[in-house]
């Protein structure tokens, strides 16, 4: 798999704490990848890393292959990024907000300004400043802001902090849109999870400066997804049993397994007692993004 | 380095704060001018004078102007834009730096021009010959840019956009207030008298003693530099009209500047951003 960033024990001490302490993930191209934790764990330290706001105090990270010691500047031309608040000239119009963005990237002209603001929805604000802006209008014109290099690698820290549900929608369609039409890698990070488990095609779980775990969307679902429990004396002649059923299922271990979609007892016992193949108990299993999110970091702080 | 530099310098035409300075650096200016000519009813004999009396107000507009312009930066927080596409932070730093500077001079031109336009109409005549003033404007140019640098290095170090401004602001007055100390204890007599009142009316005159106060020695030459090399002491020289070694005073504020901008790039390549 071709990965956009990659970090390597990266770790970011203060004076007294560790915002990150030996972090190590990878964001594959093209992927949503949903970046999950706490307040405070480390997600905002490790976005204002990789953007070069911030240093860290061991360990690499490498972006387009480029390692975090080397030309990474010419890697970071690749990238846009909305860190925290979106920044933005206040005592601009959304128009000259892309113009003074385009002018940093040293662009010959301001060809696709008008685009990108009917990308974003600002395509009528006219003279309007950026200080009489909506949070999500201003979120938006980060996000063009952040878009004016037509970066292949989006990094948006909160996008949907503190917005009302048209605004977050709006964000989400964007970002939804901006993934699969121009095929832009975008690193999430948020703690609203059920908004998150609509985007993400990858996860990264992170808690007190370390990443947990990293899974795909798909891994997730599965993990995640409604299901039963089963605890039989033989989990071979149960899985032999559901493939003639032609049940969907996931084996726990020994003797446990999960099974997926509406199920019959009655056709399961039959199955099973036919086989020789004893059932102990039935659950019902239904785990969501956040009850996954709390099992996975109050087992690790646990732990 | 121009990509940012084009971009600083439409942000500087588009920043209220430094239209505000201009209008009000150039109002009071020419507000002293026309004091002097209507309320004294006198031609203005020596424009010159007026030219350089304004070297504190000059420089306290540009620190405001520049801690305001530079903060903007971090407070918007539209520097992260420039290093987020991997524009090195040295590029950001002088670009802020020059843009902050040619931002004070102009400032300080505007008002010479205002000046001179009120002055002339006025009557007022130049009292000095054209290479003395031009020597002294250049003093006073360079002495903003050093002040510039100062504020620069503060407004780069502190990202708070109001304390960034309130330190700038502390400092340009710290500065100027300690060259008028430094000016007044160098202009001190060596020696001194006292009058003694006699009874029957008039006083006696005592023989000329050393002055306590006289400072001399090395400490005398240490003061005397400190008030060349640093801006506050440059504007007091140049407000009492006679500057010790102003053809050097330019070359002092380069170097001043030169070793505040190499500290302020020092400090600013490993600081951690918001």
């Amino acid at each position: 798999m071709e990965y956009v960033l990659t970090t390597h024990e990266l770790t970011k001490k203060y004076r007294k704490s560790a915002a990150l302490d030996g972090l190590s993930m990878n964001v594959p191209k093209g992927a949503i990848y949903g970046f999950v934790g706490r307040n405070g764990a480390g997600k905002t330290t490790l976005i204002r890393m990789i953007c070069g706001l911030q240093f860290p105090t061991s360990g690499e990270f490498m972006l387009y292959g480029e390692h975090s010691g080397g030309n990474i500047s010419k890697a970071r031309r690749r990238m846009g990024a909305v860190v925290e608040t979106p920044s933005i000239h206040s005592d601009m119009t959304a128009e000259d907000n892309l113009k003074q963005q385009y002018r940093i990237l040293g662009l010959p002209s301001f060809d696709g300004i008008s685009e990108l603001l009917r990308l974003v929805g600002l395509e009528n604000t006219g003279k309007k400043k950026a200080r009489h802006f909506s949070l999500g209008m201003r979120q938006r014109l980060g996000i063009a802001i952040a878009l004016c290099g037509s970066p292949d690698f989006l990094l948006l820290d909160e996008p949907i902090n503190g917005l009302d549900p048209q605004g977050i929608i709006e964000v989400r369609e964007l970002i939804l849109k901006l993934n699969r039409e121009r095929q832009i890698t975008v690193l999430i990070s948020s703690h609203i999870l059920d908004e998150l488990s609509r985007l993400a095609t990858h996860y990264g779980f992170i808690d007190k400066g370390r990443i947990v775990k990293e899974i795909s969307a798909e891994q997730l679902e599965r993990e995640c997804r409604k299901c039963a429990r089963v605890k039989v004396s033989d989990v071979k002649k149960l899985a032999l049993a559901l493939d003639k059923l032609g049940m969907e299922y996931a084996v726990i271990d020994g003797s446990q397994a999960d099974i997926y979609g509406e199920i019959s007892i009655t056709r399961l016992t039959e199955a099973l007692s036919g086989s020789g193949c004893e059932l102990f108990s039935v659950n019902k299993h239904d785990e969501s993004l956040e009850a996954y999110f709390i099992k996975l970091i109050g087992g690790a702080s646990n732990a | 380095m121009l990509k940012l530099l084009r971009a600083d310098f439409v942000r500087l035409w588009k920043t209220r704060s430094y239209w505000v300075c201009v209008i009000a650096s150039l109002t009071l200016c020419i507000t002293n001018l026309a004091f002097d000519y209507i309320v004294d009813k006198r031609v203005v004999q020596n424009l010159e004078r007026f030219f350089m009396n304004d070297s504190s107000n000059i420089m306290l507009f540009a620190a405001i102007f520049s801690a305001l312009y530079i903060g903007t930066d971090h407070s918007c927080g539209t520097i992260r834009n420039k290093l987020i596409i991997g524009r090195p932070r040295s590029e950001i730093y002088l670009s802020n730096l020059i843009v902050a500077s040619a931002g004070a001079l102009s400032i300080r031109v505007i008002s010479w021009i205002g000046e001179a336009l009120f002055g002339l109409i006025a009557g007022g005549r130049i009292g000095i010959p054209t290479g003395r003033l031009a020597l002294l404007m250049t003093v006073s140019a360079f002495s903003i840019i050093t002040a510039c640098s100062i504020f620069t290095f503060i407004g780069m170090i502190i990202s708070s956009k109001s304390s960034g401004t309130v330190i700038s602001i502390v400092a340009i007055i710290a500065l100027i207030i300690g060259g008028a100390i430094i000016m007044t204890m160098l202009n001190q007599p060596e020696m001194t008298v006292e009058y003694i009142i006699k009874p029957e009316g008039g006083f006696d005159v005592t023989e000329p003693y050393p002055n306590p106060m006289y400072i001399s020695g090395t400490l005398r030459d240490v003061f005397i530099a400190i008030n060349d090399v640093l801006p506050g002491g440059q504007a007091i020289q140049l407000e009492m009209g006679e500057p010790h070694e102003p053809q050097l005073m330019p070359f002092y504020s380069l170097g001043v500047a030169a070793v505040v901008t190499a500290a302020g790039l020092a400090v600013f390549r490993k600081k951690d951003l918001k």
